[in-house]
């Protein structure tokens, strides 16, 4: 009885490390994949040129070609479906709740200016509250993105200088944990990709 | 007698349930590394291109021989087969602007022990990409 008792309170014990670790790994590789996901799709989609003004030497992106590209490569790298405005994940995904998602473009006229970009997560949907202009800057502008959680707590995410009209993708993952002892996992990943020539 | 069998159950229990947390760790950690090497290859070939598919795997391979020590990953490097090709190309030979590739790394399934079976017997990676150079990199 005494070893039953005593096996059963160790296998336990170890049960709860191995979690432990496991949710660590899994979190982890989250972050990565989705933060590669974003970047290898927006890069694709930042090819979406509109040619008529490349030939009068104005280099700018045709939004709903970008979006199909975008979405194109989510599906084909990571096994996502673009659904509205979220992604949903396929069973051999590596996050398993939908990730919502907003996408922004800053043309050729406005990538010389720094601007902010206010985001809220509302539990469910990531939605863009607003955009505010900042000063003019030739070199490029400084772009400020941050995100508000379900909890109200504002993130910001690092800055980054544009070099050029620049696609901006932002999305929200949040997991529920696999048991409900285990935190959940919820952070903004951010792409932002100057349109190609 | 009787106690003496359940005495040695219960620690071949008590052994597998680790064994087997060691072993999904392992593979989570195998497979993390394969998604940041391949990662890293993929982002090399869409900024570079290549004159050819030699030196495009050629390319790959070294990247991901500098990424995995750089990393100090685990996984070795004779382990890894990469397989690189196009899927869209605008010239039959070079790697240029706006081409398309399918990169895929495989491994051999890790394993922690041999003791549990294990659903398949490679692991593998893939990644659609596309180049961006201009004329003057080349």
């Amino acid at each position: 009885m005494g070893i039953n008792l005593l096996s059963i309170s160790t296998l336990l014990f170890f049960l709860l490390i191995g979690l432990f670790v496991v949710d660590t790994d899994l979190a982890m590789q989250k972050k990565q994949e989705v933060k590669t996901l974003l970047e290898l799709a927006n890069h694709h989609a930042s090819f979406a040129v509109d040619p008529v003004l490349k030939t009068e030497g104005v280099i700018d992106l045709i939004e709903e070609e970008a979006l199909i590209r975008f979405a194109e490569r989510v599906r084909e790298n990571g096994g996502y479906l673009m659904e509205a405005a979220s992604f949903i994940p396929a069973t051999n995904s590596v996050t398993t709740d939908p990730i919502p998602f907003v996408r922004h473009y800053i043309d050729f006229r406005s990538w010389r200016q720094d601007w902010e970009l206010h985001l809220r997560y509302n539990g469910s949907a990531l939605v863009l509250e607003r955009i505010t202009p900042g000063a003019r800057n030739q070199d490029g502008g400084r772009l400020r993105i941050l995100v508000t959680t379900k909890q109200g707590e504002v993130l910001q995410l690092a800055p980054k200088t544009m070099v050029g009209p620049s696609h901006i993708v932002v999305a929200y993952v949040d997991e529920r944990p696999f048991l409900s002892m285990l935190p959940g996992h919820a952070f903004p990943v951010v792409s932002v990709e100057e349109v190609k020539r | 007698m009787g106690q003496l069998i359940a005495v040695i159950l219960n620690v071949m229990v008590l052994l597998l349930v680790p064994l087997g947390l060691l072993q999904v760790h392992t593979v989570i950690q195998a497979h993390n590394e394969l998604l940041e090497i391949s990662a890293a290859a993929a982002k090399y070939v869409s900024n570079h291109g290549g004159v050819n598919d030699a030196v495009v795997q050629q390319q790959v391979k070294s990247v991901i021989s500098r990424e995995l020590r750089e990393k100090q990953f685990s996984l070795p490097e004779q382990d890894v087969a990469v397989s690189i090709f196009r899927t869209q190309s605008a010239d039959p030979v070079m790697w240029s602007h706006e081409d398309e590739f399918l990169l895929r790394l495989e491994i051999p399934y890790p394993r922690f022990t041999t003791l549990l079976p294990t659903s398949s017997r490679t692991l593998a990676v893939s990644r659609q990409g596309t180049i961006n150079v201009m004329d003057y990199d080349l």
